[in-house]
Formats: C-alpha cells, structure tokens, sequence
C-alpha cells in the first residue's frame, strides 16, 4: 500500500512540477525622446560573412547549413547637442560658439542592403541570432577604422562649415569656434 | 557454477550500462567525460571593406522607438485569419493596398512562411525612426529675414522629415526571446515591411510636428543667444511660407 503511494508521490513532482516558462511577456514600449543631432559625416563598409555549422551523430551529418552573404554598416559621425552647446555674441559682428566634441553618433546594419550569395539547409535552418552575432562582433572594430580614418575630423569640419553659413546668413561677419567646457558658463576656453 | 555464471552476467550487464553511460553522458546529458558519437562544428568569417565616404548635413531632432512583434502585430486579432489565408491561397480574396493583413499574407506567401504554424515563432524588432531638416539643399540665406530696426528675426522653417530608420541590431547576450529560423534575405524582407509599417503609423501620429517643434525650440535658443529680441516662425505648407520670398527685408 506505501510502494504506490510513494510511487504516487514521486511521478506527481516528476511531472506535477512544471518549468515556468522561458518567455517572458511581451513588452511593447514605444518611447518618444527629443534629440539634437548634426550628422554631419558618415563611412560605410561592406561585411561579407560566411557561417557554416554541421552535426554528425556517430559517422552520418545530420546538419549541415551555411550561407553566405553581405551586409552594410554605416557608421555616421557629427555633434550631439546635449553635450554642450552655446553661443556667445562678442560684437555686433562676431559671434562665439562653443560646440562638443564631435562623436560616433550611430553604427549600425542596413537591413535592406542585405545580398545572399548562397544558403544551404540541410537537417536545419538557419536562424537569425546565429549571422546576427557575426554581424554585432564587428561593430566595435569598424568603429575604430573610421575614427582612425578621421570621420571624427571630418565631421566637425563639416559642422562648423554649417555653422558658419547659417551664422552668416543672420549677420555675423567672424564665427569663432571653441570647444564646449561644462564647468564654465559659456564654455570659455581658449582650446580648438 | 551457478554462482559464476551470475557473477558472468552481472559484469556484462554492468559494463553494458557502463557503456550506455559513457556514450548518453557527453551527447545527450554534455556532461565533460564519456564518448563523443554526436560533433558539432561551426565556423565564421568575414571581410569587411571600406565602401563609401560622404558627408551629410542633417539636424535630428526627435526619435521614435518602437517595439514590435512580427508576425503578431500584422495579424489583426478581429479577422479570421486561417479562413483568409484559405481564400487567399485560392486567389479568391482581394485585399485593399493598405490592408496591412494582405500585405502580411503576400509577404508569408512570398518568403514561404506558414502563418497557421507560426503560433510560437516570433521575432521582436526595435525600430529606430529619427526625424528632423535636411540641410543638405537649404540655403541658410534663403530661410532668415531680419528685421534690425525692431531687432527680430523670422525664419522660413524647412520641411521636417524621415532623417533615419534603424532596427536595433540586439545581440544574442540581450536577446532573451527565442530564435527564429530566418534567412539574411528573409530577415531583409522582413525588416523593409516592419519599418515601412512602422513609418506610416508614426507619420500618421504627427511625428514631424515634433521634429519641426523641437527644431523651432533649438532654432528660438539659438538665435536669442546670438542677440534677436524677438524670434518668429513661419511653418512650412502654409500660405505665410509660399509669400515668404517676397516680403521685403525690414518687415
């Protein structure tokens, strides 16, 4: 009479207790953010990647799936407002303006410039996370090229020639450009 | 005799098992001893080259995030969708051009997805839009008249618009939803129609009277540091901004 019940008991916590579920709810969070970007210069770079992953089981592969394929990384480069930003009037004529540094504003995979060589699925298929992955890892290196190639230069020298027309247009003769200082209230600093 | 062979059988049957252990521990079970019968090899490589350079002369002034869950968002939860699907398959069902399940079904026709068996199957994409001026063909001469007697400047706004449509490319590590089986070309088809439907909904929200807002505000700051009084606006598509170019300098 115990050996079923035990039994009873034992199967209840084998199948009884169930996993609580890997997924967690859906959240769907729309969130809307003032901004104060001048992208003003951009590189973009072509990533050809090849991913190939089979399985065997004793001597018989029982996957085998691998595609090859390109995809552009754009990495834009200009001024974030937010960081700082301020004018000064000097004289009627000449006017200072302290801007930030400029910075890498956005690095990211054009989706729609994607161009599939080939793909083969065989005992699988390919899933997203697993080319995603590949695509993420270079991100940080393509980065780094473009500041070496002097987007950061470029893209303040495209800023400031901006700047310095729209500056024109409302009556200033001399636009001098300073670097942005947070602890002083103008930014004033001699630094270019 | 007897005993012995007992004894025979029971070390056959425990080298047996000994072996079923070996062989299920590292395949089935991955723990760090035992046979390997199962093997999985995965590489990766690329390339990556240098493609263009060029400038841009944009002012971002809003962003817009949004979330969304493909194919569930696009399957509206009022329509029969296998009955659609049914009749659509048959070429008996004609959907208006902006009906966003019609488009859903001649994309899953399309990329050869099975919407009744996609029920767990699910990709959640963040769509980056951000918006504001392309200043690439505006003249700065062009958008301002002063006024110095009274010390106030207007400004001709130029037309907000798209300046970035992003999907946020989220790395496995932060991904927490399951995989989807999807191909790089697959995936681009998909991508083109989230961000397109996600576009037209924020547009229809009033998505760039914020970008134009945002750029006034930033425009206002910026032109009372530099010394105007008194700073107006003329907003872009109104009457006010077609005579702009003829109203005299002083007034």
């Amino acid at each position: 009479m115990k050996r079923p019940a035990g039994l009873t008991v034992i199967l209840f916590f084998l199948f009884g207790c169930q996993r609580s579920s890997d997924l967690s709810d859906v959240e769907l969070e729309n969130q809307v953010r003032a901004l104060l970007e001048l992208p003003t210069f951009e590189q973009i770079y072509k990533d050809i990647i090849y991913v190939d992953e089979n399985k065997s089981f004793l001597m018989f592969k029982t996957v085998d799936k691998r595609v090859l394929f390109s995809i552009d990384i754009k990495v834009q480069a200009g001024l974030d407002f937010h960081d700082g930003f301020s004018v000064r009037k000097v004289t009627r004529n000449e006017v200072e303006v302290y801007l930030p540094e400029a910075k890498i504003l956005l690095v990211d995979a054009d989706e729609s410039s994607i161009h599939e060589y080939f793909i083969k699925e065989k005992g699988d298929k390919i899933t997203r996370l697993e080319y995603y992955d590949e695509i993420n890892d270079k991100k940080d290196f393509i980065a780094k090229d473009a500041i070496d190639r002097g987007i950061l230069d470029r893209a303040r020298q495209n800023a400031e020639s901006l700047l310095t027309k729209l500056f024109h247009a409302i009556g200033f003769d001399t636009v001098i450009f300073l670097k942005f200082n947070q602890t002083l209230p103008f930014g004033d600093s001699d630094e270019k | 005799m007897r005993n012995k062979k007992r004894l025979s059988v029971y070390i056959i049957i425990g080298i047996a098992l000994l072996l079923i252990f070996l062989t299920l521990s590292r395949s089935l079970l991955k723990l760090p001893f035992g046979f390997n019968f199962a093997r999985t090899e995965r590489k990766a490589y690329s390339t990556i080259i240098l493609k263009e350079m060029r400038d841009v002369f944009l002012l971002t002034t809003v962003e817009y995030v949004f979330k969304t869950v493909f194919p569930h968002d696009y399957l509206p939860p009022d329509r029969d969708i296998e009955n659609e699907l049914r009749l659509y398959r048959k070429g008996n069902l004609v959907f208006p051009a902006d009906d966003v399940l019609g488009k859903m079904l001649a994309l899953s026709s399309e990329l050869g997805f099975d919407l009744n068996k996609m029920q767990d199957e699910f990709v959640i994409v963040t769509v980056i839009l951000k918006a504001g001026f392309n200043l690439e063909s505006v003249d700065p001469e062009d958008i301002f008249l002063q006024n110095e007697r009274e010390n106030s400047i207007t400004v001709k706004m130029p037309v907000p618009v798209i300046t970035g449509v992003t999907i946020d490319d989220t790395p496995r590590t932060q991904y927490n939803y399951p995989d989807i089986p999807l191909s790089p070309e697959k995936w681009k088809r998909v991508a083109a129609f989230v961000t397109g439907q996600v576009t037209d909904l924020v547009l229809h929200e009033g998505f760039l009277d914020i970008a134009l807002q945002n750029g006034k505000d930033f425009l206002k700051n910026l032109l009372k540091e530099s010394g105007w009084d008194q700073v107006n606006f003329i907003d872009p598509q109104t009457a006010e901004f077609e005579a702009f170019d003829s109203i005299p300098e002083g007034q």
